[in-house]
């Protein structure tokens, strides 16, 4: 039988980004160089694009273009959402807050294994725990 | 005026100043929990104050033990010529998230020891309170509306009291002064000409009862709620902020109202609104000809804006009228008129500071 690796498929590169934009390739180059660092001291770091000087509409969408998307995004829905998007770099994440009505609150590149929203707290699991072992205890109804 | 920053560690048991190395611990998992907080709502919550505070992301975890910290700083809050608009700018913002508990969290995390409209006590019962409150020391003093330079005036009594022994007597042992809104910051309303009581803003009136403490100055008529709490805020979980001239946090002061204008563009390059609701005005174009202060009122309206953010004057069509500015009412502009609706200054061009192919491009009208 022919193996995954045998079909001959090769996914070619696109033409890579060009990032004209000097304020993106500063980003980018402070998000590479945060990356090592935290490959070697495992401190998260977050950009808070907000705090970026002179980021206007078309210097944004280049920064996001140029990170593009990767293979994991997820979603905390409360009555805000949070949504979270690997870029195309592992350990880089695009992180957008959004209030009640939708609107962007907060924007944040973290460099990171897992962004923290994601992560469960250790207080959080123990109240599950309680919550489900009642339920377990709780008669299941005939 | 002292410049002191007052110590926070007598206030809660976190570490300040210790870099930043503080956790989400338990104690504050522990607590939102309690509070029937979600947690990845509430750190949401607190990127957002981070990133509205201009302080890094790693300061949330210290923005989250300061909001839910058991131990609470005591609060004074008096209020003197005013009109309790400030206090309603305040409380008005937790009233909008429909009661949830991370809005009135901002409430719980200051022991709000004395404030004459929202306490229950009255009369004697409350003034012994207030006595009992500015006996011990340490607190910190919001103070809103101005107060009539001479104790003997009359024009402002309370609990058989005037208002500069009322604030002489609260002032002594605080550990931080706070001055919400433009009456407390500036004076305001009250000494807009002929300023018949006299009205003295809280630090012209330090100055001249020799007070020496920490000053912060939340100007705005009213100030932004945001603002208001950023501000508390920012002194529970970092210290002092960091002033401009006026005495007013940089962080929410430091930009003109301009700055983040979505009008400005035309500011610039024109053309002009001329009249309110004019083809112009409707166009988002700037309204700087009708009295339009955005370009010299220093606050982040455009940045924060309104009502959950909302919006901002300008964007309903009407223009900054400068009220988190000294002596607003009474501004000279143009000709040395005073009025909201009187340009700064004459012309479109040169008096802006613009080149001088942008005025003369700006159908020549306004040049100077």
């Amino acid at each position: 039988m022919t193996r995954l690796s045998d079909i001959p498929v090769q996914a070619e590169p696109g033409e890579s980004q060009v990032v004209e934009s000097p304020l993106v390739t500063a980003i980018l180059n402070n998000i590479a160089n945060t990356l090592a660092q935290f490959l070697t001291s495992k401190v998260a770091t977050a950009i808070d694009l907000r705090a970026v000087p002179h980021m206007d509409a078309a210097t944004y969408q280049s920064l996001k273009d140029a990170l593009s998307v990767g293979e994991v995004s997820a979603k905390v829905e409360t009555d805000v959402t949070i949504e979270i998007r690997e870029t195309q770099y592992s350990g880089i994440w695009w992180v957008t807050h959004r209030n009640e009505q939708g609107s962007i609150v907060t924007e944040l590149i973290e460099i990171t294994d897992l962004p923290d929203i994601l992560k469960s707290h250790v207080i959080d699991m123990r109240a599950g725990l309680q919550r489900l072992r009642q339920a377990l205890a709780e008669p299941s109804p005939p | 005026m002292s410049t002191d920053t007052p110590s926070r560690s007598d206030h809660s048991q976190m570490q300040v100043g210790s870099g930043d190395d503080v956790t989400f611990d338990e104690a504050t998992a522990e607590r939102l929990l309690q509070l029937g907080i979600s947690r990845r709502r509430f750190m949401s919550y607190c990127a957002g104050l981070a990133s509205l505070l201009a302080l890094p992301q790693s300061v949330v975890p210290r923005l989250a033990q300061a909001a839910t910290s058991t131990t609470l700083p005591s609060v004074v809050y008096m209020s003197f010529q005013e009109c309790t608009g400030c206090l309603e700018s305040m409380v008005n913002s937790f009233a909008f998230g429909g009661g949830t508990t991370i809005d009135n969290l901002i409430l719980n995390m200051i022991s709000l020891d004395y404030q004459e409209t929202l306490m229950a006590a009255a009369g004697d019962q409350a003034e012994a309170q207030l006595l009992s409150v500015t006996a011990k020391s340490g607190y910190v003093l919001v103070v809103d509306g101005s107060i009539p330079a001479r104790w003997d005036s009359g024009y402002f009594i309370s609990g058989e009291r005037s208002g500069v022994a009322r604030f002489r007597e609260a002032a002594k042992k605080a550990a931080l002064i706070v001055a919400v809104g433009t009456c407390a910051s500036f004076g305001g309303l009250p000494k807009a000409d002929p300023n018949p009581t006299d009205a003295r803003s809280i630090g012209d009136l330090m100055a001249n009862l020799r007070i020496s403490k920490p000053l912060i100055n939340v100007s705005g008529c009213p100030p932004i709620p945001e603002v208001i709490t950023g501000v508390i805020l920012y002194y529970l979980s970092k210290g002092m902020p960091k002033l401009d001239s006026l005495r007013r946090p940089t962080v929410f002061y430091g930009d003109t109202v301009h700055e983040d204008c979505y009008r400005k563009e035309s500011f610039e390059e024109g053309p002009l609104a001329r009249a309110f609701d004019d083809a112009n005005s409707r166009k988002g174009k700037c309204l700087y000809m009708l009295g339009c202060k955005g370009p010299v009122t220093h606050n982040a309206c455009s940045r924060v804006r309104w009502n959950q953010g909302t919006s901002f004057p300008m964007m309903s069509g009407h223009g900054c009228i400068g009220c988190s500015e000294p002596d607003f009412w009474d501004r000279l502009n143009r000709n040395n008129e005073k009025g909201f609706y009187i340009p700064i200054a004459s012309g479109s061009g040169h008096s802006r500071g613009l080149p001088c192919n942008t005025c003369h491009d700006d159908n020549g009208d306004d040049d100077d």
